[in-house]
């Protein structure tokens, strides 16, 4: 070392840390979230709970309620797990995640309320599932391809919530079976809502004719924009954006009729009680409308440790197993399981048996797919605001929105 | 407590995960690294450009290998951030050992600037405990969901809810309010004595007054933050009531008397006064005046007198310090022989006592002849001094000092005598003495 003295080496070596900063190793990242398997100490896991934007608060309360009884029965029987949950708006809940993980301490789960997972898998903030050929037996076999990509499982689905429509029963006696009666209806001055969300408006496009998601053949999006521009057309049929509006607007009489969502339902029935009445969507020239799905899913945190892992996993498939699935089915009343082993009191319960009847019929939406949507909205929601406004005709949109839907050329 | 425990076991459980090991072992490298090149680099003991010419660099010079370990531990962070993209908790804790090494440079800059004491009793007693507090609830902050833990009830006291929010902020509020009004006072108290030129006693009134007031403001504030409702207050008013009327009515009346003493002035730090139990030559200086007492400072035996605030009120004082002026005049008795005459003797005592130090020359020192007494002519040379606390050694050196004049001019201090006449007319006179 003569000449050249041990301090200037080690000073030497904060400059070259420092040059560190412009390095980025995914590889050491993916072998940093991959050996938090391999240490099995702790036992308590946090979990995050996504609340849904504009939530009624009676439907946060219950969602609260359930989601905590449900960790004080899986406490019960396993003493020594401590879980705390967290429930945190959805605007705010990437940026929470993103807190925790950057310390390395990010939420063992997740409970999402749909199944958009594919953005925190891209952030690594969350990691896939293995489920072994018992443990499976718990979701019904039509949904776990759903939550796949790439093979892997990333989520797993604990209840379905159906897209319906509700209504005032006093002012509207009986609510419009299909897409023609709900225009004569309007027409007969009865007003209507409707979510312009493209999401909650995919029951009125595959209704009418053209199918989504389908690699392989090329959107025809005319048929849905001529009857978006037919209904703006009524005087009251409104197009809302803002779920808000719409709950408020059915509660106060604004509308005789509204685009709903299964988990609006126990606020509605507070704020209405039996003025309130559920059914099924419109049904379409092709057959019975097939409503929106959202799954509420559960994600596992990719910081885990091994042991918070198996805790995670051990509590998602608590809360799937039958028992549990039936007594919250119940206690909730307008979301359908997904143990398929369940029987609910269907004949004495409408509400439960519509819902049901909403998820069979329902379109649930693939990781890639919902992933793909959510993406495209925004692109795609200027164009059906120009068709909804009248500022520009379906013939002119419908183009640049079959080009903008054509799913297949961006996968 | 639940709740706390559940943060504890979290913690114990989080502190396994491979991405927390990670960034502890880094930290502990950087630590290391540190530790090595200190020992190498040897800061604090090589000399500094500069060091002699500018004080703060001198004084600064002992944060150097701490302010190196910052550095050392933010380029560990940011590489560790850089190859696997989770070093919050590194960041967090370099970030809050930078806060930590901030309120040192604070002490260090305050200490220039501010009384010593009084910065040094901030720093122990404001600082660092609030340096702990905010340490803990950051570390809370990393594992949890503090806004939910401090908002999450913890008592109830007449039907109003307490959160652990505010049970903290009446406890802590409380103790800084108590502990931590010093420098704020002081620096108002400075202002205020650049904007109205105050005086000494003055400034020191203003800033006990200034420390009132913030404990009273602060105070009324966090009732109103944690919002304790009016029937909670009434209570307690009730309560004090009562005890007022019995155990603490002494308590408040002292604290009464010394609110008032202030604003009045009539009591202010730094005064001198004579109180009527003493003997009137030993006057006390007022050091403090406090919520129940106040401390005056005795010079003769360097003792401490602690008198309740309400003695004030009942009995008479005598003040050199009061609203003219902290001039105080002394005296010295001193008996000369009949046979010199007056005038020589009051020239003497008057250039005797101008010539002692402490004894201001204008007022001039008077010399006065009092009485004829038995054995001589009683003088008295009076004086006057600047700090009333020197009255005693001042007559002291005044009375040697005339001592020596008298010695060296011949004047007689005489022994007191007595003058017999023999009368004439009685026989036997002698014979019945």
């Amino acid at each position: 070392m003569n000449g050249f003295p041990p301090q200037r080496l080690l000073l030497g070596l904060l400059p070259l840390l420092a040059l560190l900063q412009g390095c980025k190793m995914p590889l050491l990242q993916e072998y940093l979230g991959e050996r938090s398997k391999s240490i099995g100490f702790g036992s308590t896991i946090r979990v995050l709970v996504e609340t849904r934007e504009g939530a009624d608060p009676l439907a946060l309360k219950q969602q609260k309620s359930t989601i905590n009884a449900e960790i004080r029965e899986f406490e019960r029987f396993n003493p020594d797990v401590k879980i705390q949950a967290r429930f945190i708006p959805i605007v705010d809940l990437e940026r929470e995640i993103k807190f925790q993980h950057t310390r390395g301490l990010g939420p063992d789960l997740i409970l999402l309320t749909n199944n958009n997972a594919l953005p925190f898998l891209r952030k690594n903030f969350i990691k896939p599932v293995s489920l072994n050929r018992f443990e499976i037996l718990s979701i019904r076999k039509s949904l776990l391809p759903l939550f796949k990509h790439k093979g892997k499982l990333i989520g797993i689905p604990v209840f379905i919530y159906p897209q319906l429509a509700c209504y005032n029963r006093l002012r509207l006696k009986k609510p419009p079976e299909n897409l023609d009666e709900l225009i004569k209806l309007s027409q007969n001055g009865y007003s209507f809502g409707i979510s312009k969300n493209f999401d909650q408006l995919l029951w009125l496009y595959s209704g009418l004719g053209d199918a989504l998601f389908e690699p392989k053949i090329l959107p025809s999006s005319l048929s849905f924009l001529r009857w978006l521009k037919l209904a703006n057309l009524q005087p009251t049929i409104s197009f809302e954006s803002d779920p808000l509006l719409l709950r408020s607007g059915l509660i106060s009489g604004e509308f005789s009729w509204i685009t709903c969502n299964g988990a609006w339902l126990p606020g509605l029935q507070s704020s209405m009680g039996d003025k309130l009445g559920t059914v099924m969507l419109p049904n379409m020239p092709t057959g019975n409308a097939r409503p929106f799905l959202s799954a509420r899913t559960w994600l596992f945190g990719s910081q885990s440790s091994g042991r918070q892992h198996e805790l995670a996993k051990k509590f998602v498939l608590f809360s799937v197993n039958i028992v549990q699935q039936r007594n919250m089915a119940l206690k909730l009343g307008t979301a359908a399981p997904v143990n398929p082993g369940i029987s609910l009191p269907l004949k004495t319960n409408n509400t439960l048996q519509l819902v049901n009847l909403a998820a069979e019929r329902g379109k649930l939406l693939s990781l890639d797919q919902i992933d793909w949507l959510y993406k495209t909205d925004p692109v795609l929601r200027p164009d059906l605001n120009r068709v909804i406004s009248g500022e520009q005709s379906p013939e002119a949109i419908a183009p640049r929105l079959n080009q903008l839907l054509k799913y297949g050329a961006k996968k | 407590m639940n709740n706390l425990s559940d943060i504890f076991n979290d913690l114990f459980s989080d502190a396994f995960r491979v991405s927390v090991l990670i960034q502890i072992v880094t930290l502990g490298l950087a630590l290391i690294f540190w530790v090595v090149l200190s020992k190498l680099l040897n800061l604090e003991a090589r000399p500094w450009l500069f060091e002699r010419r500018y004080k703060y660099i001198s004084a600064f010079k002992e944060l150097a290998n701490e302010l190196l370990l910052l550095f050392v531990l933010r380029i560990f962070s940011l590489a560790l951030d850089s190859i696997s993209g989770v070093a919050g908790l590194a960041f967090f804790i370099t970030g809050f050992y930078g806060l930590f090494l901030f309120s040192r440079f604070l002490i260090i800059l305050l200490k220039f600037h501010a009384p010593i004491a009084v910065v040094s009793k901030f720093d122990l007693s404001v600082l660092r405990p609030a340096y702990v507090i905010v340490g803990f609830l950051s570390v809370l902050s990393q594992i949890s969901d503090l806004p939910s833990l401090l908002a999450s009830p913890v008592a109830m006291v007449f039907g109003d809810n307490f959160s652990f929010n505010d049970v903290l902020l009446l406890l802590f509020g409380s103790y800084f309010l108590a502990t931590g009004t010093a420098l704020p006072a002081w620096g108002l108290t400075w202002l205020a004595a650049k904007l109205f030129q105050l005086s000494k006693p003055a400034i020191r009134a203003t800033e006990l007054i200034m420390r009132y007031l913030i404990v009273a403001i602060g105070f009324i504030s966090i009732l109103a933050i944690v919002g304790v409702n009016y029937t909670f207050l009434a209570a307690i008013g009730g309560g004090l009531s009562v005890g007022l009327g019995f155990g603490l009515k002494e308590v408040f009346s002292n604290f009464i008397s010394g609110l008032w003493l202030l604003i009045e002035g009539a009591v202010r730090p730094g005064d001198v006064l004579l109180l009527e139990t003493g003997n009137g030559e030993d006057p006390c200086e007022v050091l403090e005046l406090g919520m129940r007492a106040t401390t005056l400072w005795r010079d003769r035996d360097n003792v401490e007198l602690v008198v309740p605030n309400q003695l004030f009120f009942t009995q008479q004082m005598v003040t050199y310090s009061g609203v003219r002026d902290r001039y105080r005049r002394g005296q010295v008795l001193i008996g000369a022989a009949y046979r010199h005459p007056p005038e020589q003797v009051i020239a003497i005592l008057e250039a005797v006592a101008a010539t002692v130090p402490r004894v201001l020359a204008k007022p001039a020192p008077k010399g006065l002849l009092l009485r004829y007494d038995d054995s001589a002519i009683t003088y008295a040379i009076r004086y006057w001094i600047e700090d009333p606390m020197n009255g005693i050694s001042v007559a002291s050196a005044v009375g040697i000092a005339v001592w020596n004049a008298f010695s060296r001019e011949g004047i007689e201090i005489p022994y007191p005598q007595r003058v017999l006449h023999m009368d004439a007319a009685i026989p036997n006179a002698r014979t019945q003495i």
